[in-house]
C-alpha cells in the first residue's frame, strides 16, 4: 500500500519536527564525521560537504585553544556535535557533570544541533566502553525522558537521539524497538537521528525487516540520518551477525534504505557519513557522500513510500 | 531500584568475564545477590548467550582501543614531542 509523501520545501522558517522546534536546514544536506586522520582530505573537498559532525566528548576536557580551533573550523563549514558517552537511555539518572561538560562545548561552539545515543554506557560503577542497548521497558522510557529533560535544561537545547546497533537483543525487553523509540521521542519531545546501518544490523541480527521497522517510525520524527558500514562476524555457534564497526564502506542496502526514507520524509534531511578508521582515500569517502545525495534525490523524485506513513 | 539494578547486572555481564563464567555455571546463585524481580531474573536466565559473548568481546576491544589512545606508545609520544619542539602539528 503506497502513501504519498512530498519532499517539503519549507522556506525561511523553523521546521517543526514531531513537536520539537528546530532551526535546521530548509534543504537536504550531506556531510561527514570529522576525524583528524582525514582532515586534509576533508579540507580538499569542502565543496562537496555541507557540514561536519564532531565527537563532542573529544572536547569535554580540552583546553581553550582546542575549543578555539574547533570554533575556527565551524566558521569554515557548519559543525554539529555528537555525544557518545552520556548514557542517557537508562533508568539511572545521568551525572550532572557529564551534562555540564556538553553544555560547555555547546556554549562555545554554538552548533546547529547536538545529538546523543539511545544507549547505556555504564552501570554499577563499571564502564562498558561502548554503546549498549538497555532493556526496552517502560522504566527505561521514563528514565530516558527524565535524562533528556535534564539534558535540555542544562545544555539549553534538546539533542537528536540516535538508535543504536546491538549484537544482543537486550534481555528483559517488553517493547519492540520501534515502540520503545517512539515512546521516548514522544515523552521527551525530541527528534530521532536515524542510523540506517544500525537499522539494517538489528534487522539482520534479530530477525525483522528493515522496511517494516522504518514504517513504524513516524517520518515526521526524522530529520537527521547516519550512514555507515560494518562487517559480518561469526559467533561461537557458527551463526553470523552484522557488527556496526564504522570501518567499512556503506553497503548498498543502506543506500536503498536512505532512498526509501527520503521518499517518505516530509522534512529536509541532514545525512552524515560516519567512518572511524581503516580510511579509504578522500575521493572514495566523498564518493559515498555523493552517492547518499543521489539516493536522496532518487527518493524525493519518487514522491511515494512503499509503506504506509505512520 | 530494580530497573537500575537490572542494568547494573547486565553491565557486569558485559564487562566482567569472570562474572559471566560464574553466572553461566550457576545463574541462581549469582542472581540471589542482585535486587531483581522474578521477571528480571527469568529474563537473565533466558539470555542470548551467543549475543552476550559477541557483545562482550566487542566491548572489550573498544575498551582496549580507548586505553591505547589514552596511552600512546613511546614511539608516538617521542614523535609528538619532536613535533612540539620544532613547532610542528
Amino acid at each position: 500500500m503506497a502513501a504519498v509523501a512530498a519532499a517539503a520545501v519549507v522556506v525561511g522558517v523553523d521546521v517543526v519536527v514531531a513537536g520539537v522546534e528546530s532551526v535546521i536546514s530548509t534543504k537536504d544536506r550531506f556531510g561527514l564525521g570529522w576525524r583528524p586522520d582525514i582532515a586534509a582530505g576533508i579540507f580538499d573537498h569542502l565543496d562537496c560537504i555541507d557540514l561536519l559532525e564532531v565527537i563532542a566528548d573529544d572536547y569535554f576536557d580540552a583546553p581553550s585553544r582546542e575549543l578555539r580551533a574547533l570554533k575556527s573550523l565551524s566558521s569554515q563549514v557548519p559543525v554539529v556535535l555528537h555525544g557518545i558517552g552520556m548514557g542517557l537511555a537508562s533508568a539511572t539518572p545521568v551525572a550532572n557533570n557529564r551534562l555540564e561538560k556538553m553544555a560547555r562545548v555547546v556554549d562555545q561552539i554554538q552548533p546547529e544541533f547536538w545529538s546523543e545515543h539511545l544507549a547505556m554506557v555504564r552501570g554499577g560503577g563499571l564502564e562498558i566502553g561502548h554503546l549498549a542497548a538497555p532493556p526496552r521497558t517502560p522504566a527505561t522510557v521514563h528514565g530516558t525522558a527524565e535524562n533528556l529533560a535534564r539534558a535540555s535544561r542544562t545544555v539549553g537545547s534538546k539533542p537528536f537521539m540516535e538508535n543504536i546497533a546491538t549484537l544482543i537483543d537486550p534481555p528483559g525487553s517488553t517493547l519492540s524497538e520501534p515502540a520503545w523509540i517512539n515512546s521516548i521521542l514522544s515523552a521527551a519531545e525530541c527528534g530521532l537521528l536515524l542510523d540506517l546501518h544500525n537499522v539494517l544490523a538489528n534487522g539482520l541480527n534479530h530477525g525483522y525487516d528493515s522496511l517494516d521497522f522504518l514504517a513504524q517510525i513516524p517520518a515526521t520524527h526524522i530529520s537527521v540520518i547516519h550512514i555507515a558500514g560494518g562487517r559480518f562476524v561469526t559467533a561461537s555457534d557458527g551463526s553470523v551477525r552484522l557488527l556496526d564497526d564504522h570501518l567499512h564502506d556503506v553497503p548498498d542496502q543502506v543506500f536503498d534504505l536512505l532512498e526509501e526514507t527520503a521518499a517518505c520524509s516530509p522534512n529536509p534531511l541532514t545525512v552524515i557519513l560516519e567512518r572511524d578508521g581503516a580510511y579509504p582515500s578522500a575521493p572514495a569517502l566523498i564518493r559515498q557522500v555523493l552517492r547518499a545525495r543521489t539516493s536522496v534525490e532518487r527518493g524525493r523524485s519518487r514522491r511515494e513510500c512503499q509503506k504506509v506513513l505512520s | 531500584m530494580s530497573a537500575s539494578a537490572f542494568e547494573d547486572f547486565l553491565v557486569l555481564l558485559y564487562v566482567d568475564a569472570n562474572a559471566r563464567a560464574r553466572f553461566k555455571a550457576n545463574p541462581q546463585a549469582e542472581l540471589e545477590r542482585a535486587d531483581l524481580t522474578d521477571e528480571e531474573r527469568n529474563a537473565l536466565i533466558a539470555i542470548d548467550w551467543v549475543g552476550l559473548e559477541m557483545a562482550a568481546r566487542s566491548f572489550a576491544r573498544k575498551r582496549e582501543s580507548k586505553r591505547h589512545q589514552r596511552n600512546p606508545s613511546l614511539l608516538v609520544r617521542t614523535f609528538r614531542a619532536w613535533c612540539g619542539r620544532f613547532g610542528l602539528g
